[in-house]
């Protein structure tokens, strides 16, 4: 292989490091807003996701020697991580997020409060929660090692194509089976959906567990496989995974296109001395705020066409019920 | 009242709900027997739908008995209702919007999934049921007859052993209307009970074979209405009250609005008028069946779809086909569009702000960019005055006004302020007789004041009624345009239908 086609391998690979977890959480949150919620939380479920793998996988032995997946990124020589380990390290991490999303659930669907404040709130729970649960639990911070090339992690972990099964699974699912179609109709128009006997609060509920758990899943992507749990590890990617929504217009398939997109422009912004050693700091600078400025011009374009939006938007997204007494 | 032991499908009880303190529903008996057609009159208010959701789980009595089969139930929620055998058509849609027609049918469809082979088979149903539906197109794309057809078909396709029909013909053909009826009349003859609520007698009298009669939440009679006369069983529904539109002659002066090879073209709706000119002092009715481009047209003069060239709209000899609603109501323009609730006016919002929103450009209540409150609160008072609307306050929220009420206080509004021209799309839809009356006599004496007015309707009679020349609206284009007594209503069926083309008649 040419210095080139290596580099470009790496490249390839940090995108997908990075893209891994928006898609996850994107997707997740995707089934949530179709369902008719707002929830602002994912970054907060995020971060407790990735702390609870962290924690699991660190009692497993696990941290130090990700064997498989990482070869020579073995440290500390305790026990071989297994593949079910890492399997038990996610479950950990995905019932992790969708506690904590429950938590939102009985707030937003039990007490019928308002999906903003509380999705915010639980944004700033979830950071604050696996901070103190996190230096607790490890006593100082971690120096995380920033961004490794692990050209391995391209076709090897189970993860990645978990969350590419997952974007024609919910495709499939929301488009072409009774569930989504219910799913659907409860985001589009609750009070309708009530009207035809179907129990909104609780498919809502349902529907906010499973986006906890891709969250706690994404979470758990970034700390197993790509860095060291540290505080805020997530570095906003909860945020970027809302975005990422509208600049997919609800669509899985474009959210999956937005996802690698943004993960790409990150990943060539790490390296921007290699790419463009004649680039001033200034253009540099400019190509950091990429996804965000891309996520605008995207926005202001699939507002130009109500048509698009109006069928791809739920309806009644961040209204709370009221069932008529 | 019959003993309990009849073979009744359903059976209300002294059934009473009330909402704070309106009572909606006062000791109501009521039943439905197998393969009756059963009527449920009353103005708007009287607390139809109140009874109706109650029968059908929306809503729970606060007092009274339910018995389904003669057996006591408690209808506790829609699902339950409808596993009990009991089907509804809800006169405000309760379709999703953003869903295609296809997947807003496939909720009545046991186990039917998503996809191409279900277009298909909703395709076959609605033949047989003689009901038109573009299954793959998104309903907010639709108007408001064809979502009716999307609910009838919804209702049938659950065999349900009570139907309820909440004013099914308001936004369809007289064709759509007879094809429902024979479906309705199949249905009973096959013991299924019916409940048939609907402003309109003549339906009544050939469909029906009894009826309930409602006035201000209690039974004030019932009948068998193919043998009770028009007049007796309006006197029961509205008490004694006059119930004619007076129509005065009028003399046309100057031209309000020309129209000039307009065409245009949004979304899925096509408009094409070759000529049109509206004098001051004339009614001019626009006929057609929902979703012909009705909406377009609306818009179209409205200024919320522009055109082009400018000239191809002319409202008081300025051209405004590139203006906007403000700009054209500061000609004097005034609209009044279909949609109560979401577009005349802002459903969360009061009565006093909803009144500020035509209003932006009258000089007496915005001068300079700020708003006098004090005359914002008397014009809205005096509309409510003027155009007989009964509301629990001006403070109060726009929603919380009955169809009829608040239908009177979006056409009052524009009405009060004298417009040069109004354009007003279906101004009695959904509305009791006494309220369309109302505004039926309000628009005459607009027009008689020096108005030009259009208005955009499916009820042909309203049409026939009080317009001074008609047109029909076919597939978006606009026919020639004749005096009423020129038309006859076969003909006008036959131009709504398409089936005659009267570009031939000039």
């Amino acid at each position: 292989m040419s210095v080139d086609s290596i580099f470009l391998l790496k490249l390839l690979t940090a995108a997908i490091l990075l893209a891994t977890p928006l898609l996850l959480a994107a997707l997740g949150e995707l089934v949530v807003e179709k369902s008719g919620v707002l929830n602002l939380g994912v970054e907060g479920m995020m971060l407790i996701g990735a702390l609870f793998g962290y924690i699991a996988a660190y009692n497993l032995q696990t941290i130090t020697c990700l064997e498989e997946l990482v070869p020579g990124f073995c440290q500390k020589e305790e026990r071989v991580f297994t593949f079910a380990d890492y399997i038990i390290a996610l479950l950990a991490a995905a019932t992790a997020g969708a506690l904590l999303a429950a938590v939102f659930g009985f707030l937003t669907q039990g007490l019928r409060a308002n999906h903003v404040a509380v999705g915010l709130g639980l944004s700033i729970l979830g950071a604050g929660l696996s901070n103190s649960l996190g230096s607790n639990f490890f006593g100082v911070n971690y120096t995380s090692v920033q961004v490794a090339d692990h050209p391995e992690v391209f076709g090897k972990d189970a993860l990645v194509w978990f969350s590419l099964a997952a974007v024609p699974t919910i495709w499939y699912v929301l488009q072409r089976t009774r569930l989504g179609l219910v799913i659907r109709a409860v985001g589009e128009n609750h009070d309708s959906a009530y009207a035809l006997g179907y129990r909104v609060s609780r498919i809502r509920f349902y529907c906010i567990l499973f986006g906890g758990a891709m969250a706690g899943l994404a979470g758990a992507f970034i700390v197993l496989v790509h860095v060291d749990w540290k505080e805020g590890v997530t570095v906003g990617k909860g945020w970027l995974a809302l975005a990422l929504i509208l600049f997919g217009t609800w669509r899985p398939m474009r959210v999956l296109c937005g996802a690698y997109i943004f993960g790409l422009l990150w990943a060539s912004e790490l390296r921007l001395d290699n790419l463009f050693p004649a680039w001033q700091l200034e253009w540099k600078t400019l190509l950091t705020t990429a996804p965000y400025l891309l996520t605008i011009i995207v926005l202001v374009l699939i507002s130009r066409n109500p048509r698009m939006i109006r069928q791809n938007a739920p309806a009644s997204l961040g209204k709370p019920f009221n069932p008529p007494s | 009242m019959s003993p309990a032991k009849t073979s009744a499908l359903i059976e209300t009880r002294q059934i009473g709900k009330s909402f704070g303190k309106t009572i909606a529903n006062q000791n109501i008996d009521f039943q439905v027997v197998p393969g009756q057609i059963h009527a449920l009159l009353g103005e708007n208010g009287a607390g139809k739908s109140t009874l109706m959701k109650i029968i059908c789980g929306l809503q729970q009595p606060d007092s009274g008995t339910l018995f389904w089969k003669g057996q006591a139930v408690e209808i506790s929620s829609p699902k339950l209702a409808r596993a009990m055998g009991i089907g509804m058509v809800h006169q405000h849609f309760a379709l999703f919007e953003g869903l295609s027609v296809a997947e807003n049918i496939a909720f009545s469809i046991d186990g039917a999934v998503q996809g191409p082979a279900l277009e298909k088979k909703i395709l076959a149903l609605a033949d047989k049921f003689g009901l038109a539906v573009e299954p793959h197109r998104p309903v907010f794309e639709l108007s408001a007859g064809e979502r009716q057809r999307i609910e009838i078909l919804r209702a049938l396709l659950q065999t349900p052993e009570l139907l309820i029909l909440d004013e099914p013909t308001s936004v369809l053909t007289p064709q759509e209307a007879d094809q429902l009826f024979d479906t309705v009349r199949k249905l009973a003859n096959e013991g299924h009970g019916v409940v048939f609520i609907s402003h309109k007698l003549k339906e009544v009298r050939d469909l029906c074979d009894s009826a309930t009669i409602l006035r201000a939440g209690t039974v004030v009679g019932s009948c068998d209405p193919r043998t009770t006369s028009p007049e007796e069983i309006a006197e029961l529904m509205l008490g004694s009250r006059e119930i004619k539109a007076v129509s005065t002659p009028r003399d046309t002066g100057g031209e309000r609005l020309r129209i000039q090879n307009l065409t245009m073209s949004v979304d899925a709706q096509s408009l094409q008028i070759e000529s049109l000119s509206l004098l001051a002092g004339e009614i001019f009715g626009v006929a057609g069946v929902a979703g012909n481009g009705q909406e377009l047209l609306f818009a179209a003069l409205s200024g919320e779809q522009l055109c082009r060239p400018a000239d191809s709209i002319v409202i008081n000899n300025e051209p405004v086909g590139a203006t906007g609603p403000n700009g054209r109501r500061a000609l004097q323009a005034m609209f009044v569009p279909e949609e109560r609730l979401g577009h005349a006016a802002v459903p969360h919002m009061s009565l006093i702000d909803n009144t500020l929103l035509t209003n932006v450009t009258n000089p007496d209540i915005v001068s300079r960019g700020i708003v006098n409150r004090q005359r914002l609160i008397d014009n809205a008072g005096q509309i409510s005055e003027r155009f007989e609307v009964r509301h629990p306050g001006l403070k109060r929220a726009a929603q919380n006004l009955s169809g009829g009420n608040l239908q009177k206080f979006v056409v009052g509004r524009e009405l009060l302020k004298q417009p040069a021209l109004l354009v007003v799309n279906q101004p009695t839809w959904g509305v009791d007789a006494l309220s369309a009356v109302r505004i039926r006599e309000a628009l005459l004496s607009l027009a008689g004041s020096g108005s030009a007015i259009l208005v955009i309707s499916q009820d042909l009679d309203e049409l026939l009624e009080i317009s001074d020349r008609l047109a029909v609206l076919h597939q978006g284009v606009l026919g020639n345009a004749r005096p009423v007594h020129e038309w006859t209503v076969e003909a006008l069926g036959l131009a709504m239908t398409g089936s005659e083309d009267n570009h031939d008649h000039s």
